[in-house]
């Protein structure tokens, strides 16, 4: 699970301390109002706060809640849409018994239906990885601050019980890699695999991919100088990342804007009995005769006549919702 | 005067015009969810996040649109299917 935010402030706390001994042991004050003394420490305590709070800028508990209700809305747009099978079976009577241009514009509505709900439950479980992703670099971003806070903190305690000597330890790069390693590992993930999963399996496939870097420091100056630069670092990656993650989503966006041939059309007029456009000859049933072509257009007609009385039986069925 | 295989499609067509708009009603369930953003609560701002929020919550935008879209047209696809059973039937001396 990814670390709270209480545990991020629980770190910032620590390593304002632990950084505000060590510059006291090395003969230094913060100086942040202009005359060094204790009223600095606040200020000091609250600028590594702050910090910390860059790092909760996304709450894993809501991302958790959005994977699982993205999730689910695609396996309920597969699997509850259509379990009886109609569009199927619309579709072979169709192509059985019925013919003409109206006809085959309903058999390819048909098909057009069966490829959209495919289509929308694809792209909606990429919805779902796109949040497992921002779920995986979120938690491994809080993870390496984390790690980067509670490292300086001993760094600094180090350089506190050494009295200013180097206690032999080096700056790294302080895992600012991680995020990317991460976000790499999941998004080319099979997206039919996300439906079975949860965001915490997701992290943990992004996990393999991560190698963390020891930290180091050495006296109080330079460990605070490392502190900041390794943070600044740290966010470019995590920025970095999330511009990843929203270039991905815009490929994921353009590509479902070009699938218009899996969505239903708007039906062509020759299938609209209101239409002058609808005649038998376009609907019309396998091995019977087309004798009966006038009386169809008979019985359109006055169907249509009824439909615009507004007392008509059929205005009336209607009016009350069918 | 119809065959007597006309009855029994015309009313198969019917029956699946009735059926079709449970289809519709089913795939506009998870609509509400897909158009839903929640943002994420955060105590500082961090254009980054805004930025890929915003292009999520596009990409869903869109999910929805196309998921309610789709729904409105197998209604329309249902009630056409639907009329021409009715005018069939009555040519088959039903209506």
């Amino acid at each position: 699970m990814p670390l709270t935010d209480d545990d991020l402030r629980g770190s910032a706390y620590r390593l304002s301390g632990a950084m505000l001994r060590m510059l006291a042991a090395d003969g230094l004050n913060v100086d942040i109002v202009g005359v060094p003394d204790r009223e600095d420490a606040d200020p000091f305590a609250i600028s590594i706060q702050l910090d910390a709070e860059q790092y909760m800028s996304m709450n894993p508990d809501r991302l958790t809640e959005e994977f699982n209700e993205i999730r689910d809305a695609a396996l309920a747009t597969k699997r509850e849409s259509d379990p009886a099978g109609v569009v199927d079976a619309t579709m072979i009577d169709l192509q059985a018994w019925w013919t003409g241009d109206a006809a085959n514009a309903f058999f390819d509505q048909m098909y057009r239906i069966k490829t959209c709900i495919e289509t929308q439950y694809e792209f909606t479980l990429l919805a779902a990885q796109a949040v497992g992703m921002m779920y995986a670099v979120n938690a491994q971003f809080r993870a390496s601050c984390q790690d980067l806070m509670e490292r300086t903190a001993d760094t600094c305690e180090a350089v506190i019980t050494t009295k200013g000597t180097s206690p032999g330890f080096q700056w790294s790069s302080v895992a600012t890699s991680l995020a990317k390693a991460a976000i790499d590992a999941i998004k080319d993930l099979d997206p039919g695999k996300v439906k079975d999963w949860t965001v915490d399996q997701i992290l943990a496939g992004a996990a393999h991919a991560l190698k963390p870097e020891p930290i180091a420091g050495a006296e109080a100056i330079p460990v605070v100088e490392g502190y900041t630069s390794a943070r600044d670092r740290l966010f470019l990656a995590y920025e970095d990342n999330l511009d990843q993650i929203r270039e991905w989503l815009g490929t994921r966006r353009d590509e479902l804007a070009d699938s218009t041939d899996t969505i239903p059309h708007p039906l062509p007029s020759s299938t609209d009995v209101d239409s002058p456009d609808f005649r038998y000859e376009a609907f019309s049933m396998v091995g019977e005769p087309v004798a009966i072509a006038a009386e169809v257009e008979r019985e359109r007609q006055r169907y249509v006549d009824e439909k615009a009385r507004p007392d008509g039986v059929i205005a009336r069925r209607l009016a009350d919702g069918g | 005067m119809t065959t007597p295989g006309f009855r029994t499609n015309v009313d198969e067509l019917a029956r699946h015009a009735a059926a079709l708009p449970a289809v519709a009603d089913a795939l506009r369930k998870p609509v509400a969810v897909l158009a839903e953003h929640t943002a994420t609560p955060r105590p500082v701002r961090v254009a980054a996040v805004s930025a890929m929020e915003r292009e999520y919550g596009a990409f869903t935008d869109d999910l929805a649109e196309r998921q309610r879209t789709a729904c409105d047209r197998i209604e329309a696809t249902a009630e056409a299917l639907r009329e021409i059973a009715d005018v069939y039937r009555r040519v088959d001396g039903q209506g």
